[in-house]
């Protein structure tokens, strides 16, 4: 029997490595680490179950219908391994502090390297079993070509977990790649400054290629000629035809589109494997003994977080500056919000764009059809609910003092503040991207009768986010830890997709009336007004939870 | 109107263990007053009893008369506070957190800006304005504090430990600022272990042990009452009750043994 004390530092350092990928500091007294992930495991556990669940009513789906939803699981789990690898970007490589620590003990760097991406790996792979523990199953044994009996269900099952971790594992491999060579490639001194940079791009790249990629999953579609372009372009293809070539159920006119989808989905993992190891060892090997000789001084802090322009109040300024760069330059936070808006975007998806949730989406086109502006409501909605979670996670606890010690305006300019800072986050971002959009796809009147109706949404809804907030944004707790507040985002998706699809069926038939889009307008300032006024009312000044540290602590032996 | 800090009578409790107990002293404008205890003397705890950030469970503070908790709000728009810990927002640079305090306190953009800037450069900083404050080495932090401290031109500036981490041009830079605020009119307040510094700028000191106080009186009084050349000598006798040479002999033997 192994001894507690004869661990060995790999699974030492792997178990600190791991623990360490959210900050569990952040943590509410309230909230514990087994709680906040079980809610995170919950979380992913539960879209396996809502995607799996109508296969109770469903039978016999037509080929073309599975190969939609094949597609769709494995684009899931590729874009959600894609943005957790992202968000995890600098935790490869070791930490200042961690050489500091480590480099007077006897432990090799291997030791470490292998411990960091073992952790790194164990994270992500826990994220594609709960993700895939319905789908996994369930869909699996409808994804049997129906002619190989018990050994054909095995295969079946086999296949589809085989392709969602090799999949996963292109992905994750190719965002090491891209860190690793940038790490080689470039000095350390740019690498530090453009790494923050280049992490954005990796995430918007991610989110952009499963949200804008096409539905090709019909005969026809698959074996036109002018799509084999894009199938060769999007990666989720290439996992689809490895799916259907391990899965044994490529037949027909679509044999040769697979196969050679399949052929390159091996070759792109095999680059990827490779190239992230290669280049993440190099990194390695050339980063290390670097990170001790770095100067104290780190490079000047480069990107627009620096240049958050002032907006007339300076208090205003101070929080919006504040919030921006916290959520921009902590990893932390990114990280949390990055897996608030995947599942998001999978619940989304799952409504607008998967056969099983009714596909309204399935045509690829964005012009003004109920599925674009729900899906529009959604995305305002998901951002801010993600907003509000994350602005409830404090940056640095100690830290805090400051906010108390200049506190020399009236409790409600800090809830304007805060509002302010709310929006632009929440808002603002999925505001302007839905303006370039609706403009560029839409008639001018209908794009800005939306585009008010959205930004109206967005106050609605940051004001009625706001009713529980008594507390700067990054500063103070708002219970991170309690499992209520996932299971609080994912049935606020759920409930927020029927919603959305409903207000955007209403809106248009309102667009399309007289008057219609003023009245719409109309009611939605009212109702924004009211909200406004009783949140104005609520105002019970700024708290901060955090007691003074008892120097001594009492055994109340005397009781 | 005359800038006096008063502590009348405070005390503070945790778990039921007195932290403080009876504290009474003032501290006049134009004076630098020391704040003197070994560690756990509950030095910090008064520190911010007298900034509110903690409230006593009995007594009161008062500043130019006025309770402060009666105005926190005016009390901090006239106070400049270094705490013990240099804690900031390291994600954040020197310049950005210091842009922050003033916008904060809403200060105008212009005198805030050249305030700034000169006060990064006065404090040597102006080459890592733009640097994260995670690189910053702990008396490149202190520097910070103590120019967010002063930002605003307090009247009364607080200031725990504030020689920590400097290195002995800084500290000296320090020893004469201070000695200068007190003769501009402000009420500085101080505390620190290193007495030497206490002796040559402060001209009172108060002295706490175990949450009391042991004594609260001009330093030359001191001298004289207790026949003792120096501000040493007088702490060592009325706040150390170790024999220092003899657990220094123990330390060594232990780790000869």
């Amino acid at each position: 029997m192994r001894r507690r004390g004869n661990s060995s530092p790999y699974r030492v350092l792997r178990v600190v490595f791991l623990t360490r990928l959210v900050d569990f500091e952040l943590l509410a007294p309230q909230g514990d680490r087994s709680n906040l992930a079980g809610g995170f495991a919950t979380m992913l556990t539960f879209i396996s179950f809502t995607i799996t669940a109508p296969l109770i009513l469903i039978s016999g789906l037509p080929q073309e219908a599975l190969w939609g939803m094949e597609h769709f699981l494995i684009a899931v789990s590729m874009a959600v391994i894609g943005l957790f690898a992202t968000m995890s970007w600098e935790s490869i490589f070791p930490e200042r502090k961690d050489m500091l620590i480590l480099g007077p003990l006897p432990v090799r760097n291997s030791t470490l390297f292998l411990a960091k991406i073992s952790a790194i790996s164990m994270a992500l792979g826990a994220a594609i079993l709960f993700l895939n523990s319905f789908t996994g199953l369930g869909w699996a044994l409808q994804f049997e070509p129906s002619h190989g009996g018990f050994l054909g269900l095995t295969r079946s099952i086999g296949a589809y977990w085989t392709t969602v971790t090799l999949a996963s594992a292109f992905v994750f491999g190719g965002i090491l790649t891209i860190q690793g060579l940038v790490s080689v490639l470039l000095p350390r001194q740019l690498y530090l400054q453009l790494s923050s940079a280049l992490q954005m791009a990796s995430f918007v790249a991610i989110l952009i290629d499963f949200v804008l990629e096409p539905s090709l999953e019909t005969t026809p579609a698959l074996t036109a000629a002018a799509n084999q372009h894009l199938l060769h372009e999007f990666p989720s293809y290439w996992f689809l035809g490895l799916f259907q070539s391990l899965n044994g159920s490529i037949s027909g006119n679509v044999h040769t589109v697979f196969v050679s989808l399949a052929q390159r989905a091996w070759t792109a993992l095999a680059v990827t494997t490779a190239g992230g190891l290669i280049s993440v060892m190099m990194a390695y090997v050339r980063a290390t003994p670097r990170i001790i000789e770095d100067p104290e001084i780190k490079p000047a802090l480069s990107g627009w977080s620096r240049k958050i322009p002032t907006i007339g109040d300076p208090l205003h300024s101070a929080i919006l500056s504040f919030s921006w760069r916290t959520l921009m330059r902590s990893r932390q936070h990114r990280l949390i919000m990055g897996f608030f808006l995947s599942v998001g975007l999978t619940v989304l998806s799952l409504t607008l764009k998967s056969p099983a949730g009714g596909g309204l989406l399935m045509s690829g086109s964005w012009s003004f059809s109920p599925a674009f502006l729900a899906a529009t409501f959604m995305a305002i909605g998901m951002s801010v609910s993600g907003t509000r979670i994350i602005v409830a996670i404090p940056v640095m606890l100690k830290a805090n003092w400051i906010f108390q010690m200049t506190q020399v305006h009236a409790s409600t300019s800090y809830q304007k503040a805060t509002r302010r800072a709310l929006f632009s986050i929440g808002v603002l971002p999925i505001w302007i991207t839905v303006a370039g959009l609706t403009l560029w796809k839409g008639s001018v009147w209908m794009a800005a009768v939306h585009l008010a109706v959205l930004g109206i949404l967005g106050f609605i809804l940051v004001d009625a986010s706001m009713f529980s907030l008594h507390k700067l944004p990054f500063v103070c707790y708002w219970m991170p830890g309690r499992t209520s507040i996932v299971m609080f985002f994912l049935g606020g998706m759920l409930l927020g997709v029927r919603l959305a699809i409903s207000a955007a069926t209403y809106e248009l038939k309102l667009l399309q009336m007289r008057y219609g889009g003023i009245w719409l307008f109309g009611g939605l300032c009212l109702a924004a007004g009211i909200l406004h006024w009783r949140l104005a009312k609520s105002d019970k000044g700024l708290t901060y939870e955090e007691e003074e540290a008892p120097a001594i602590i009492s055994l109340k032996l005397d009781a | 109107m005359s800038y006096t800090l008063q502590v009348s009578d405070v005390s503070k409790r945790y778990s039921g263990i007195p932290v403080v107990s009876h504290v009474s002293f003032t501290a006049c404008a134009g004076q630098v007053t020391g704040y003197l205890g070994p560690n756990g003397s509950g030095k910090s705890t008064t520190m911010k009893i007298i900034t509110g950030l903690i409230k006593p469970d009995t007594g009161e503070v008062r500043f130019a008369g006025e309770p402060i908790h009666n105005n926190l709000r005016s009390f901090r728009e006239r106070l400049g506070y270094v705490p013990e810990e240099p804690q900031l927002y390291t994600h954040l640079s020197g310049n950005e957190y210091l842009t922050m305090v003033a916008q904060l306190r809403s200060l105008p953009t212009k005198i805030a800006r050249t305030r700034i800037q000169e006060l990064l450069r006065l404090f040597g900083l102006e080459q890592d304005r733009d640097v994260s404050m995670s690189g910053y080495s702990k008396g490149m932090r202190q520097k910070v504090l103590l120019a967010a401290a002063l930002l605003h031109n307090p009247a009364m500036i607080l200031l725990d430990e504030p020689f920590s981490g400097l290195d002995v041009g800084s500290a000296l830079t320090l020893r004469n600022l201070i000695a200068e605020l007190a003769a501009r009119g402000k009420t500085v307040m101080f505390s620190s272990h290193e007495l030497e510094t206490v002796e040559r700028i402060c001209t009172r000191v108060v002295i706490l042990h175990r949450g009391q106080i042991v004594a609260d009186d001009d330093i030359r009084r001191l001298q004289t009452l207790m026949a003792l050349p120096t501000l040493e000598g007088i702490f060592a006798q009325l706040a150390i009750e170790q024999d220092t040479v003899a657990i220094a002999r123990q330390i060594a033997d232990v780790i000869d043994a």
